[in-house]
């Protein structure tokens, strides 16, 4: 948790990935790290293109977007095209198993986030499944301040499903 | 929602909206805009706890108007918009410079002219901040970089209002104004705030527009037993119209004078990178940081660069713009727009340095590779 790091959470609107974003950038200053979350959505709420960029630094942020991602999130095909080829071969990327493909075989990993949700018996926790999946591969931030940072930004009342599809991805 | 305490993640509108509250504003009129709406929303939620006033008026029109009159009654005030807001807000700004009224007025700069490409950033209002209202006039203007000096930049913004009695435009961006960052806001209590001088004389003898030994008028407010009266219109010290020739001049010149008499007091900017070096950028906001990550960047590439970041950017820093050119070998200014500040340095360019520009005009933060394709050109 010493390295720094440039993370692209790509996917559509409606996936929750500006609060992942967020929890994320959370996570990382409770481990005592500077941060800079950026976000681009269209005017859809659910639908279209959506994106959060966490920089994470142990120093000062100059540039606040990520210039070399060390990590990228596609939940969508959109997604997936917009950054596969011009992330290097030192960029791991994490994509959705059924919705894209024409994957170029480098540095990825498929998850199905859609049998995940369904086992979880909930379509919405995608955000917090994913943070799970995200984590048990790169060591981004602790788990522990993951946990307090989902607590502090999820509602009591769905925060024990939340916690649980986080699990679930840690140990997938 | 209370005063976030500790370090926080914060978004740079919401950063700016604390800083007016800790900074002692206590009136904000606004018609929400993207990408400044944030501040609006922080002050809707807050201002009514610290015994201020949040009005969301007709347009923007309304809203300056609506902060010149609350500063006049003696409220710190402040407004915030984006373009097309700050557009309309032209007229009633010249009002509030006329008048001396002291305000903060803060532009989320976004893509232009007119809707534009709602609601990407651009850096483009720099020559409307300067020039945006008609006739002769000085104007302060401050351009934060970061989520923290959106906070510092607002109380700093709100400091000069107060001391120079005459308004004061944070000129921010897209990228400072929506992007969340580490942020930890001071004990107010530690805070160094000015507040604007009040009469020293008896009601009989106070004259609105009499100026101090430093060229600011003390003032009293609205409702005050010290009859305040401020007009648009040509005015002598009561404050009443008077087109005696030489009245204009007399009020054109102390007005300019207040301000650049003191530019000491207003003049700031950052120096970074090493001390010599085969290009310098001139940058300010949200561009300047994409210079900073390049300093680093041109290293690996075995050109020398620095950055002269423009803080204060009127009144134009031109000591400080002439010295870095005469002590460099090029130029490289790094603006969002086609090419607004490059004027400027040129102007102070009594050193012949070579100047070039690296636009970015693409409705985004300006990417490295624009900047640093102009510091290849630079060293050829």
């Amino acid at each position: 948790m010493s390295k720094n790091w440039q993370i692209i959470l790509a996917g559509e609107g409606g996936q929750g990935l500006i609060l992942a974003g967020r929890i994320l950038s959370e996570a990382a200053i409770i481990d005592g790290n500077s941060v800079s979350l950026t976000s681009s959505y269209g005017i859809a709420a659910r639908g279209g293109y959506s994106e959060a960029q966490v920089v994470i630094s142990e120093g000062e942020i100059y540039y606040p977007k990520c210039a070399s991602p060390d990590l990228l999130l596609a939940l969508t095909q959109q997604a997936y095209d917009r950054y596969a080829d011009k992330v290097t071969d030192d960029c791991l990327i994490i994509y959705d198993k059924k919705d894209v493909s024409n994957n170029n075989g480098k540095n990825e990993v498929g998850f199905d986030f859609k049998a995940a949700l369904l086992t979880l018996g909930n379509l919405k926790v995608i955000n917090s499944l994913f943070l799970g999946v995200i984590l048990k591969h790169r060591d981004i931030v602790s788990t522990e301040s993951m946990s307090e940072s989902l607590k502090k930004n999820i509602p009591p009342k769905i925060q024990e499903i939340n916690l649980k599809a986080f699990q679930y991805g840690l140990e997938q | 929602m209370s005063r976030p305490e500790g370090i926080q993640l914060m978004e740079g509108n919401h950063a700016c909206a604390w800083g007016a509250i800790d900074a002692g504003a206590r009136f904000y009129a606004g018609y929400p805009i993207t990408p400044s709406s944030e501040i609006a929303e922080v002050c809707a939620r807050e201002l009514p706890a610290y015994g201020g006033t949040y009005i969301q008026m007709e347009d923007e029109i309304g809203s300056m108007a609506a902060i010149v009159g609350a500063s006049l009654s003696g409220k710190k005030s402040f407004t915030a918009t984006s373009g097309p807001g700050f557009s309309l807000m032209q007229e009633n700004l010249g009002v509030g410079i006329y008048q001396e009224v002291p305000c903060v007025v803060v532009n989320i700069q976004r893509v232009g002219p007119a809707t534009g490409l709602a609601t990407q950033p651009a850096q483009a209002d720099v020559m409307q901040a300067r020039w945006g209202t008609h006739g002769d006039h000085p104007i302060i203007v401050l351009c934060p970089a970061t989520v923290q000096e959106m906070y510092d930049f607002t109380i700093r913004a709100f400091n000069l209002a107060e001391r120079f009695r005459t308004p004061v435009i944070l000129l921010s961006d897209q990228v400072v104004g929506q992007t969340y960052e580490n942020i930890s806001l001071p004990d107010p209590a530690s805070l160094k705030l000015v507040t604007r001088k009040k009469p020293g004389v008896p009601p009989e003898e106070y004259l609105p527009y009499q100026p101090d030994e430093n060229l600011v008028p003390p003032m009293a407010a609205y409702g005050d037993r010290h009859i305040l009266h401020a007009s648009s219109t040509c005015h002598c010290e009561t404050g009443y119209s008077n087109f005696k020739y030489g009245t204009n001049r007399q009020l054109l010149t102390r007005l300019k004078d207040k301000i650049y008499n003191y530019l000491d007091e207003i003049i700031e900017v950052e120096h970074f990178g090493p001390e010599d070096a085969d290009v310098t950028l001139v940058s300010f906001g949200s561009a300047s940081r994409v210079c900073k990550y390049l300093v680093g960047e041109a290293e690996k590439e075995g050109i020398r660069v620095n950055l002269l970041r423009l803080i204060t950017m009127w009144p134009f820093p031109d000591q400080e713009v002439q010295k870095a050119l005469a002590n460099t070998g090029a130029c490289v200014v790094a603006e969002m727009n086609q090419g607004q500040v490059i004027n400027e340095v040129n102007r102070v360019n009594t050193t012949n340095t070579p100047v070039h520009l690296a636009s970015g005009i693409d409705g985004e933060l300006i990417r490295p590779e624009i900047i640093m394709t102009s510091i290849r050109e630079a060293v050829k």
